[in-house]
């Protein structure tokens, strides 16, 4: 059982405390509901790009880390294509510090064309080092338009073009900021060896005064039903072939959202799973298999995705595992087999809990997504799945016109 | 509440620092134990430490294939069987070949760890090694290294550690395609008889394993299945004439690797402190030089760091970053401008006092709760260190001057022992 104690804000701020005497360490967590589903199909690649500024100076302080590094602390963040999450550990004595810095970029970033002009430079490297110079780097740059065709799931978190980076004005910026960035579109989670009374009290001093913002109240248009098969097919100087297919599957909050990830742990969970021992250990197709889904806030992707071994075709590894679909969209998983991959789960729940950071971050998540309590409802949801659940989940999941294949060919 | 964001909240320097207690003690046949009883889950994580690193294989992939190889079936379970069973338990088993050892660690709920510890003994005393496993193992092990030759970064590794430790050693990393040819399933058995042994084997524990895991694991490992003593290890020629610019060239690349480094010594060295704080000021954290000038004044690169790499019988310093062409000549020149720098300018006190203050809190990071002590605490075994080695570090931490600094940059980053390699255009 985690322990949490909450407050909110009259500014709409949520402020969440877990308590870990383990440690003599604190986690701010800070959440903001903003992702790569919030841009404009013009504009993409933008609240990745925002990540990079927040770094760059707020309204009061000139530089965000080395105040930081001063009292012993570390920071990163990460974007999503629905959420941009900030987190910083530091000495729990210096926990007032990570308050100061993060309540006064929730408050007004420092807006410099300086900064932008260089982050700019910096996500188009990125870009280059993570997408384009890897090889397989491109496959969420070609899977996810073929997918989506409304939702703006149809770009990945860096953006779908460089330009679109290139192109961005120090107005785009602030006007970003003030739609998204508010104490009413973020939750505060703070973790470790901490005082929930104290927290709470730091909290309202630092981040009281910030005004409530009116945000962007566009609506994100739904993906309609896909009705037919995609294929794609490209050619890349990579040396094996990889085949990559997605099926839409429902959100983070559904009901089924435990049972379709249960479905995915029967198919590639461990070494033992389905596919790793059919395609890669029995049969030889592959050497590399994965299945796994998204967990996305709107409705997202099931994957299923492997790298051949040489002399296997990619449209008898499309075959081999389509074989794999069929059977568990066919045939109910065993009790034992179903029993399996629940104690994997739980075991790595528990694994979970054993950093204080990772549970900050978890449990803002859980906030945004309702309420952080839920977290602890986690392992009996998953207790909860049947066989016969799985069964019309694959069902519902594995239709070839919901699905969308990359075939990735190696043109060596 | 009236609040000044301007200033700083007042802080609190680190003054203390506490490695948990760990408890050493020897199973019946002489395998030392090393544990780390802490945390509030009941897991527990086992490292064993074989002598069987890819030193004692002398034979490149040898000791990997092996290590890999061992969870492949065994005299009483198949693969798949001790793939199900593992699973089931909600376990985890990972295999990992480094230099000096070849690691197998198990994680696992504190309540299974009498079955999956039974199954771990199975692995490692009675693996079968198939022919047919192992050839599934070096296949997929091919495919990893054609794919990762495509990475400019990669090529620039092995570059610059074949420049300096030759080809013949395992330090070089060199590896070439009738390796994975001209390994045998009886080099495997061999190898896994002579190294999977009682003798110079260390397992590290971590976590929550029980009042009664001294008893298991005399149980399972206690007794003496081998007499066998552990291969020799071979150091590095340490006299070879070394290249002092690389340039690996891939036409189609977008953007090129530079490593830029210096030679250096192993971590018992006198001045290894003293140079781990050096490199952290160079580029060993977010607010360092290289990072503040070449990502964060002139965006040439997504991330540039230097880090020191230590082994049992060597270590090197070395820069590491991807640009991209045009930028090329500019970011070399502004890191050796940096290094310059750390020779020719005293390291001012604000500077020094921010990178003592994050090395101090990373110091309580890496030391925080069981797991995270354990795997810093590995890094002793090799040279047979003591634990007093970290209080030694956090005490020159303290103490160390812009002085000390500036003499370690001029003894150590001299113009003419950096190595600058580059991979892609």
């Amino acid at each position: 059982m985690i322990n949490i104690e909450k407050r909110t804000l009259s500014n709409g701020l949520r402020v969440v405390v877990h308590v870990d005497k383990s440690t003599p360490l604190a986690a701010v967590n800070v959440l903001y509901n903003v992702g790569s589903k919030n841009e404009q199909a013009d504009k993409t690649g933008f609240a990745h790009l925002f990540e990079h500024l927040m770094f760059g100076g707020s309204k009061n302080i000139p530089s965000y880390d080395a105040p930081l590094q001063m009292v012993g602390g570390d920071n990163n963040a990460w974007t999503s294509c629905d959420i941009t999450n900030y987190y910083l550990t530091l000495p729990a004595a210096n926990l007032e510090t990570g308050f100061w810095l993060e309540s006064d970029r929730m408050l007004e970033l420092d807006f410099s064309e300086k900064s932008l002009e260089v982050q700019r430079k910096v996500v188009i490297e990125e870009f280059k080092q993570r997408y384009l110079n890897q090889p397989y780097g491109d496959i969420p740059l070609l899977i996810s338009p073929l997918a989506y065709k409304v939702h703006p799931y149809q770009w990945p978190t860096i953006g779908k073009d460089i330009a679109h980076i290139e192109n961005a004005t120090l107005d785009d910026v602030k006007s970003f900021f003030y739609s998204h960035y508010a104490p009413n579109n973020a939750v505060l989670c703070v973790s470790g060896n901490v005082v929930p009374e104290k927290v709470f009290q730091l909290a309202e001093k630092w981040f009281g005064a910030i005004p409530f913002r009116e945000l962007d109240s566009k609506e994100i248009r739904p993906e309609p039903e896909q009705n037919e098969e995609r294929q794609l097919e490209v050619e890349r100087k990579v040396p094996a072939d990889m085949i990559h297919k997605v099926f839409h599957i429902g959100q983070r909050t559904d009901d089924d959202f435990y049972t379709v990830d249960l479905l995915s742990d029967v198919l590639s969970n461990g070494p033992s799973a389905r596919m790793n021992q059919s395609l890669v250990k029995e049969q030889q197709l592959f050497s590399d298999v994965n299945a796994y889904i998204s967990g996305d806030h709107h409705p997202g992707l099931f994957t299923v995705t492997g790298r051949l071994l040489p002399g296997t075709t990619i449209e008898k590894a499309e075959e081999a595992i389509q074989v794999e679909l069929d059977k568990i969209s066919s045939e109910m998983v065993s009790d034992y087999e179903l029993q399996k991959v629940k104690n994997k789960i739980e075991s790595s729940l528990v694994f979970s809990e054993i950093s204080f950071l990772n549970k900050a971050m978890n449990l803002a998540s859980f906030e945004l997504l309702g309420q952080a309590e839920n977290i602890n409802d986690e392992v009996n949801k998953y207790q909860a799945v049947t066989a016969q659940g799985i069964l019309d989940c694959a069902q519902k999941t594995f239709r070839p016109t919901n699905s969308s294949t990359l075939y990735y060919r190696s043109s060596k | 509440m009236k609040i000044n964001r301007h200033e700083a909240p007042e802080f609190k320097n680190i003054d203390a620092f506490e490695l948990l207690p760990i408890e050493t003690f020897k199973l019946n046949n002489g395998i030392k134990v090393h544990l780390m009883q802490a945390g509030s889950q009941d897991v527990a994580k086992l490292d064993f430490l074989f002598p069987a690193g890819s030193v004692q294989a002398g034979k490149p992939l040898l000791a990997s294939i092996t290590n890999k190889a061992l969870s492949e079936g065994t005299t009483n379970m198949s693969g798949a069987e001790v793939s199900e069973k593992i699973d089931f338990y909600g376990a985890f088993i990972g295999q990992q070949a480094s230099f000096h050892h070849s690691i197998v660690t198990l994680v696992s709920l504190t309540h299974f760890l009498p079955q999956t510890l039974e199954i771990l003994e199975d692995i490692i005393k009675n693996p079968v090694f198939e022919q047919k496993e192992i050839d599934t193992l070096i296949n997929k092990r091919k495919q990893e290294y054609l794919i990762e030759s495509d990475k400019v970064k990669t090529l620039a590794t092995r570059a610059f550690t074949q420049n300096l430790y030759g080809k013949e050693h395992p330090y070089g990393n060199y590896v070439t395609m009738d390796d994975f040819e001209s390994l045998t399933r009886e080099d495997v058995v061999r190898f896994h008889q002579k190294a999977y042994i009682p003798k110079g084997t260390h397992i590290i524990i971590s976590g929550q394993p029980g009042n009664d895991i001294k008893a298991i694991l005399n149980q399972r490992f206690g007794q003496q299945w081998s007499d066998e003593s552990p291969l020799s290890d071979s150091k590095p020629n340490v006299d070879l004439r070394r290249e002092k610019s690389i340039f690996v060239e891939k036409a189609d690349a977008l953007q090129s690797s530079i490593k830029i480094g210096i030679p250096l010594f192993t971590k018992d060295h006198p001045d290894f402190f003293g140079m781990q704080i050096l490199n952290t000021i160079l580029g060993g954290f977010f607010g360092s030089r290289l990072m503040t000038n070449i990502r964060e004044e002139k965006g040439l690169t997504y991330g540039i760091s230097s880090f020191i790499m230590t082994y049992k019988y060597a270590g090197f310093l070395v820069i590491s970053s991807d640009v991209k062409a045009e930028n090329r000549d500019l970011a070399v020149k502004e890191i050796f401008n940096e290094i310059r720098q750390l020779r020719e300018e005293l390291i001012g006190e604000e500077e020094l006092e921010l990178v003592r203050n994050f090395l101090l809190g990373d110091m309580i990071r890496n030391f925080d709760g069981p797991f995270a002590t354990s795997d810093n605490y590995k890094g002793l075994i090799d040279l047979n260190l003591p634990t007093s080695y970290f209080n030694q570090f956090f005490e020159v931490l303290k103490g160390i001057t812009a002085q000390e600094l500036q003499l370690l940059a001029q003894k150590y980053f001299k113009e003419e022992d950096i190595i600058t390699v580059i991979a892609g255009k």
